[in-house]
């Protein structure tokens, strides 16, 4: 299982609340700052999300996240059988 | 309309009732070898039992009740079914959100169209884990995809895979359904509302 690394990321603009999230680690958190002032989230935080899913995951499903008509989605892909 | 066997099939139902509304969610499932048993169909539902103890329960208000998970063989009509009672309630305190607010979980398989997706509606949704009035919270839409994915998992472990049932093909009913394995489940961050109509609603 890959262990999750937090990418740095450049704040400049972003909500007050994304980035007070952000400091304690907290990417759902950021996500929802952005999305409470209905405003695109960066696909870095997103992917970061996402890549942390994946490093949790207990079942070998693989996460992606994207933006999509507005909307974030949250992709859980089943692992490959053999 | 006239029953449509599911090769090898399975429906899995989830059944519900917020502050005594109720409503369900249905996943279906197929047996990777052979028609289902009882034992399999026993089998299944104790996933399902599983899955709502370990996450589902976690993010559903203390208004929601699970009644029952039950697992239909669907096969051939008049099939046997297993029913696990629960009568457990969601763990949450505080004002739920309105009944007809639902995330939405979209099963993918490797064909495209709607015969090819599923949709499950989850409601008894805590309104604080909404972001405003139409966005999930990105806490709430990750663990609703942990809760398929790891009812999706336990299910592969014992033999089962998830699967879209299309009982139809350009509006005319198809007999046996098609099956199709999902791949992907995906959360979208919008709330969305049921469509099948409430028990005791609008008559």
């Amino acid at each position: 299982m890959a262990a999750f690394q937090m990418p740095l990321f450049d704040m400049t603009g972003w909500p007050d609340r994304a980035v007070d999230a952000l400091r304690s680690q907290d990417l759902s958190g950021a996500i929802d700052a952005f999305m409470a002032e209905q405003r695109v989230p960066p696909q870095m935080l997103l992917d970061a999300w996402a890549a942390r899913q994946t490093a949790a995951s207990k079942t070998g499903h693989t996460y992606k996240a994207m933006m999509h008509l507005g909307r974030v989605r949250l992709i859980a892909e089943a692992p490959k059988k053999p | 309309m006239a029953f449509i066997p599911w090769p090898n099939g399975v429906k899995l139902c989830f059944e519900f009732a917020t502050a005594g509304s109720i409503w369900q969610t249905c996943f279906s499932v197929r047996k990777s070898a052979g028609p289902p048993e009882d034992t399999d169909l026993a089998q299944i539902a104790d996933d399902g039992v599983a899955s709502w103890t370990s996450t589902l329960k976690g993010w559903l208000t203390e208004d929601t009740l699970l009644g029952a998970v039950r697992a239909t063989d669907m096969t051939a009509e008049g099939a046997p079914q297993h029913v696990n009672a629960v009568n457990e309630t969601g763990t949450l305190t505080g004002a739920g959100a309105p009944l007809n607010a639902c995330a939405v979980i979209s099963g993918r398989t490797a064909k495209r169209g709607r015969s090819y997706r599923g949709r499950n509606y989850i409601s008894g949704l805590l309104y604080s884990d909404f972001t405003n009035p139409v966005t999930l919270g990105s806490g709430l839409m990750t663990s609703l995809a942990a809760w398929a994915t790891g009812l999706q998992s336990a299910l592969d472990a014992h033999g089962y895979d998830m699967v879209v049932a299309s009982q139809q093909h350009n509006g005319a009913p198809t007999s046996p359904a098609e099956l199709n394995e999902v791949l992907a489940f995906v959360v979208d961050s919008k709330s969305d509302s049921q469509r099948r109509r409430l028990a005791g609603r609008g008559t």
